[in-house]
C-alpha cells in the first residue's frame, strides 16, 4: 500500500466487526512499532497487548466512550532513571510512544485494520487491571479491529494555515 | 408509570458506574470550581445510582456498594475544602472500583 495513501485514508475507528485479528497480523504490528525511531535507541516502550475478551471488556470500563473491541494495544514506557533528565525524559518517553503508535496505526491500516488513539482512561484503573509496575508510565491505549463503519475524514487546516517558511508566521508558499 | 424493565442487573449496574466514575475523573481539568464542578455531578450521580442499586436489593456485593457510596459523600464534600484532595479522591475511585470489578472477573 502507497504510505500516502495510507496516511490520509487511514480514520480513527469506534465501531469494529466482532471478529478476532490473529496473532500473526498482531506480531506485524508490533514489528513496526518497534522500528520506529526513538531517543537515543533506548526502545524504551512496550507494548500490552490484550485480546482476551474479559480483559478487554474490564479495561474499557475505565475508557468512557470506548465500547466493545477485538484487541486492544497498550502503549507504555519504562521510564529511564535519570534523576536530572525528570521533564526532558518524560517528554522523551511520551514523543517515542507517540511515534510507534502511529507505526501501529499506519501498519494496521495496510492490513486491512482499523484503529484508534484513546488518551482517555482512568490510568489507576488501567495499571491495576494490567498490573503495570509503578515505574512504567501508560502513554496510549490503540484499540485494533475490522472497521464496521467508514467514518468521513474530518477536515484539517490547510498546509497554509499550519506551515511557515523560515520564520514562525512567514507564509509558506510554492 | 411503568416499572418493568426499569431496573438493570449488575451488570449494567457496573457498567453504568464505571463510566460515570471514569468520566469524573478524565473530566478534572484543574482546580478552579468551573474545571471540577463537571466531576462533581458525575460523582454525585455515581452515588446516586450505587444507592438506588442498594434500594433495589439486588446486588450481591452490597458491603462494597455502601462502602463506595460513604467515600462519594466523603469525597463530594472535599470540593468544598480540599480541591487537590478531591481530585486525588476522583483517581482513587477509578481504582476502588478496578479492584473490585477485578475481584467479580475473578469469582
Ligand atoms: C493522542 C491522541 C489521543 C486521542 N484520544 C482519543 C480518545 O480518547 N477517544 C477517542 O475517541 N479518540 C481519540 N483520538 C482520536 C482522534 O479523535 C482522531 O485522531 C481525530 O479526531 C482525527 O480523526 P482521524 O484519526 O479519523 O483522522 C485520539 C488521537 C490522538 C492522536
Amino acid at each position: 500500500m502507497d504510505l500516502f495513501k495510507a496516511i490520509q485514508e487511514r480514520r480513527s475507528i469506534r465501531k469494529y466487526k466482532d471478529e478476532p485479528i490473529d496473532d500473526s497480523a498482531l506480531e506485524k504490528i508490533l514489528d513496526a512499532a518497534r522500528w520506529a525511531p526513538n531517543a537515543g535507541n533506548y526502545n524504551s516502550w512496550r507494548f500490552i497487548v490484550v485480546t482476551s475478551p474479559t480483559q478487554n471488556k474490564l479495561l474499557l470500563h475505565f475508557c468512557p466512550g470506548i465500547d466493545d473491541v477485538p484487541a486492544a494495544i497498550i502503549v507504555v514506557c519504562t521510564k529511564p532513571k535519570q534523576k536530572r533528565l525528570k521533564e526532558a525524559t518524560r517528554l522523551m518517553c511520551m514523543a517515542d510512544c507517540a511515534i510507534a503508535t502511529q507505526n501501529i496505526v499506519l501498519s494496521a491500516y495496510s492490513l486491512n485494520i482499523g484503529s484508534c488513539v484513546v488518551v482517555s482512561f482512568a490510568d489507576k484503573a488501567l495499571r491495576e487491571i494490567l498490573d503495570i509496575p509503578e515505574d512504567v508510565q501508560p502513554y496510549l491505549l490503540v484499540t485494533l479491529g475490522y472497521a464496521a463503519e467508514t467514518p468521513e475524514p474530518p477536515a484539517r487546516l490547510p498546509i497554509s494555515e499550519i506551515a511557515f517558511r523560515n520564520d514562525y508566521g512567514k507564509e509558506w508558499n510554492t | 408509570m411503568t416499572e418493568k424493565g426499569l431496573l438493570l442487573n449488575e451488570e449494567h449496574f457496573y457498567d453504568m458506574l464505571s463510566f460515570l466514575v471514569s468520566s469524573a475523573y478524565l473530566m478534572a481539568q484543574g482546580e478552579e470550581f468551573e474545571e471540577l464542578y463537571p466531576s462533581l455531578r458525575l460523582i454525585d450521580g455515581a452515588n446516586r445510582l450505587t444507592k438506588y442499586a442498594l434500594e433495589s436489593g439486588g446486588l450481591e456485593d452490597e458491603s462494597w456498594a455502601r462502602l463506595f457510596s460513604n467515600e462519594c459523600e466523603k469525597g463530594l464534600k472535599l470540593m468544598e475544602t480540599d480541591k487537590e484532595a478531591f481530585t486525588e479522591f476522583l483517581s482513587d475511585s477509578t481504582l476502588m472500583l478496578a479492584k473490585e470489578m477485578i475481584g467479580r472477573e475473578e469469582d
